[in-house]
């Protein structure tokens, strides 16, 4: 997506008030202590075994690692991630 | 969540192990296709566990063909499959509902009524009452109006103040409050001594006193009396002599309080020397089957190995059944040992013990709750062999009792 059309996005959610992650495509990550991550506006699962979990998004993927790792819910726009987590790393896109 | 969860058990889910190479792809196109999957679990890289609603499991078949892997399902959950188990078995199905509808029925009976408060009234007449009001046990709850039977209660019986009809579960209870009815006059009625004793104090309520303070009375004297006899005539001098008008006197409930002093006495002995039996701590346990004639020793010696002993046998019979009975016994002997000695006690040791006892059988003469004032023991008769003692006992206490007179007929009670 060109820079110009990144920044109209950033402006017209920020002047109309608009939820930005809709807007812009953002993925919005909840983590709740080290044992849940909800992840909406994914775009599907990468890679998944009980010690890494990787998310797609919009703006790369998101990277998981813990310790009994599960899914326990996947919606079309909402990933759940239940278990230990040990780290959430986001890696961009170049 | 908890919604879900209930969704998925009451239209059935599965749990299925995917198998492949690449599971996510499998989850990917599932996800995008609208199946919803949840509680994924990655047993191994090639395995992982999934749920899923059951009607969703027949789109997933073109998916897992199209991932290259191989889905199998572990565990049938849900309500659709217990019912389609229970298809076959319809009696086991209307045994449960007839199970629920029993205990519905049950449950919303009376089974017990209980009756409490009542003191003067009797019980058997407002269960009976309350039972012609619907009541009664095995009747409908639902068909008994608490308040309609407490009202015809209340309504029905005079002597109750207030009643109240509670339900616990299936039992009922009336409560009942009774009306407190004024005491009705005993009429013309004495205050007499109930024991004999020596005037400490004396209050008169109603009645003349016949009684005063530091006199000694006996049982049934008349302390107070119900006769108020006339004052006499004021005398006037010099004025001519009428005939005095005739005063008759007034029968009334006499009433009061008399506190006398009243004296309990007891007498007990003891003996210096006495020949004392105490056991030894060894027993000796004998189980047996007694037979008519004959008897068998399960366990323990044939004869009891001690000179003195106390026994305690413990027969059980089998149980009759009809007009059988079998004559055998199943006999537990328990023999403990005793000694016995002289016991040589002291003139005090001896005094000691023949004042508990004598305070013992005073115990039982004095009532309950009242207050000795005074107490002397003295030694009455003794010699080498025994001690000899008197208990007195003095206590303060209310000697009166109402006792009634019919008074002579055609006089004016004062009630």
């Amino acid at each position: 997506m060109p820079k110009d059309m990144k920044n109209l996005e950033y402006f017209l959610a920020h002047y109309l008030e608009l939820p930005k992650e809709l807007v812009m495509g953002l993925p919005r990550i909840t983590v709740l202590g080290d044992i849940q991550m909800v992840v909406e506006n994914h775009r599907g699962i990468i890679e998944y075994t009980t010690e890494r979990v990787r998310i797609g998004t919009g703006i790369g993927e998101v990277r998981v690692t813990g310790t009994g790792l599960a899914l326990r819910t996947i919606f079309p726009e909402e990933i759940a991630v239940d278990g230990k987590i040990h780290s959430i790393e986001l890696v961009s896109e170049k | 969540m908890l919604i879900r969860v209930f969704w998925a058990y009451m239209l059935g889910f599965l749990v299925l192990v995917v198998k492949g190479e690449h599971p996510e792809r499998f989850v990917n196109l599932a996800t995008m296709r609208g199946v919803v999957l949840w509680d994924v679990i990655s047993i191994n890289p090639e395995t992982t566990l999934v749920k899923v609603a059951a009607r969703s499991f027949r789109p997933l078949r073109h998916i897992a063909r199209r991932t290259n892997v191989k889905v199998r399902i572990r565990v049938k959950g849900g309500l659709p499959f217990i019912l389609y188990r229970l298809r076959g078995r319809w009696m086991l199905a209307c045994g449960a509902v007839t199970f629920c509808l029993l205990l519905c029925l049950f449950s919303s009976l009376i089974w017990t009524v209980n009756v409490v408060g009542t003191k003067q009234l009797d019980s058997a007449q407002v269960l009976r009452l309350a039972a012609s009001a619907g009541m009664y046990p095995g009747n409908l709850r639902l068909l008994v109006n608490s308040k309609d039977v407490a009202d015809r209660l209340m309504k029905e019986m005079p002597g109750i103040a207030f009643a109240e009809v509670d339900f616990r579960g299936t039992q009922a209870t009336i409560r009942i409050y009774e009306r407190v009815l004024p005491l009705s006059s005993l009429g013309a009625a004495n205050v007499v001594a109930v024991k004999d004793g020596v005037i400490k104090d004396i209050l008169v309520l109603a009645g003349s006193p016949q009684v005063k303070d530091g006199d000694v009375v006996r049982a049934g004297q008349i302390l107070i009396s119900g006769i108020i006899a006339p004052l006499p005539p004021p005398k006037t001098e010099g004025a001519p002599q009428t005939p005095p008008p005739k005063y008759e006197p007034h029968y009334v409930e006499a009433q009061g309080i008399v506190r006398a002093r009243v004296w309990y006495r007891s007498y007990a002995e003891a003996p210096r020397e006495e020949v004392v039996e105490q056991k030894t701590g060894r027993f000796t346990s004998i189980v047996s089957i007694r037979l008519p004639n004959k008897e068998i020793i399960i366990k323990g010696p044939a004869n009891i190995p001690y000179l003195l002993y106390d026994l305690t046998e413990n027969k059980r019979k089998l149980p009759q059944w009809r007009n059988i009975t079998l004559p055998v016994e199943f006999v537990t002997i328990r023999a403990e040992e005793i000694s016995r000695f002289l016991l040589r006690r002291s003139y005090d040791q001896a005094l000691h013990l023949a004042e508990q006892q004598a305070e013992a059988s005073l115990a039982g003469q004095l009532p309950a709750g009242v207050v000795v004032t005074a107490r002397q023991s003295k030694v009455i008769n003794t010699d080498l062999n025994h001690v000899g003692v008197q208990l007195t006992v003095e206590t303060l206490e209310e000697i009166g009792s109402t006792q009634q007179f019919a008074p002579p007929s055609k006089v004016k009670i004062n009630e």
